[in-house]
């Protein structure tokens, strides 16, 4: 047990240790109850309004990573953004490369078409493991508006249009001025980090 | 590179990426989104890929790790 615990969390590592004997005799001095308000609210107070913005998910990411961009979009967003990928990326033919089922699909698209592709396999983009290889750049999806894109040293300078397009599709509008940065929907308002 | 072997070395630096942000990913989307379909990848290389294939997807993941060191 770290030394670092507070009174409550102390107590009940405590109590946890206990046999069923020992704990009969414990509450006599001490209620489960007491104890529990005790552990909760050390848990609680920490918290503070900044940090507890970032508990559980945001509703839209977009991040840098070291050469592109991680994405959580909602899914809804999925097809509007990937249909925009050819034209910015300036790629003529796309390969997509689909897991589902234990079974491979593969498919070679040029890049005046796959706006239709993306209408035909809208389910499969949106909720399959699916790889898309656009010229120097590779998006890998793991369904659910969770993507992961890759760009080659020529299109990196692609990644503040790239994730400014992301936002778009999602409703909101915002200008990258940096190379690094993330934004974040939060209870519907857009947060954006930028260094 | 093979494309299943490149796909699975994308979902394994997806799985890092994840392990980066600024918030935690609940644990049903870490499985749903990266890690089925890693195993689903690495099942299919090793049961109809090459020994090559094998060597390559370790690979993949070795050149993923420097975020973490």
């Amino acid at each position: 047990m770290s030394v670092q615990l507070g009174v409550g969390q102390a107590l009940a590592e405590l109590v946890r240790r206990l046999t069923p004997e020992e704990k009969r005799e414990f509450v006599r001095w001490f209620s489960w109850q007491e104890l529990d308000l005790l552990r909760q609210e050390e848990k609680v107070a920490p918290l503070a309004a900044e940090t507890a913005r970032w508990v559980g998910e945001p509703r839209v990411y977009v991040g840098t990573t070291l050469d592109g961009l991680a994405l959580e979009l909602p899914v809804a967003s999925v097809p509007t953004f990937v249909k925009r990928l050819p034209d910015i990326l300036s790629a003529s033919s796309i390969e997509v490369y689909v897991r589902r089922s234990g079974r491979t699909a593969e498919y070679r698209v040029r890049g005046a078409g796959f706006a239709d592709f993306v209408n035909a396999h809208q389910d499969t983009l949106c909720e399959e493991s699916v790889m898309l290889e656009l010229d120097g750049a590779t998006l890998v999806s793991g369904g659910g508006g969770c993507m992961l894109l890759t760009l080659s040293d020529a299109n990196r300078e692609m990644r503040r249009r790239l994730a400014a397009e992301a936002l778009r599709a999602c409703g909101f509008d915002y200008e990258f001025t940096e190379d690094r940065f993330i934004a974040a929907v939060w209870n519907d308002a857009l947060e954006v980090s930028e260094r | 590179m093979k494309k299943n072997v490149k796909s699975a070395a994308s979902f394994f630096r997806l799985l890092v990426e994840h392990s980066q942000r600024p918030y935690e990913p609940s644990p049903e989307h870490v499985l749903k989104r990266m890690l089925l379909p890693l195993c689903d990848h690495l099942t299919e290389i090793v049961k109809e890929g090459t020994k090559n294939d094998t060597w390559d997807a370790i690979e993949g993941f070795v050149s993923e790790c420097h975020p973490l060191e």
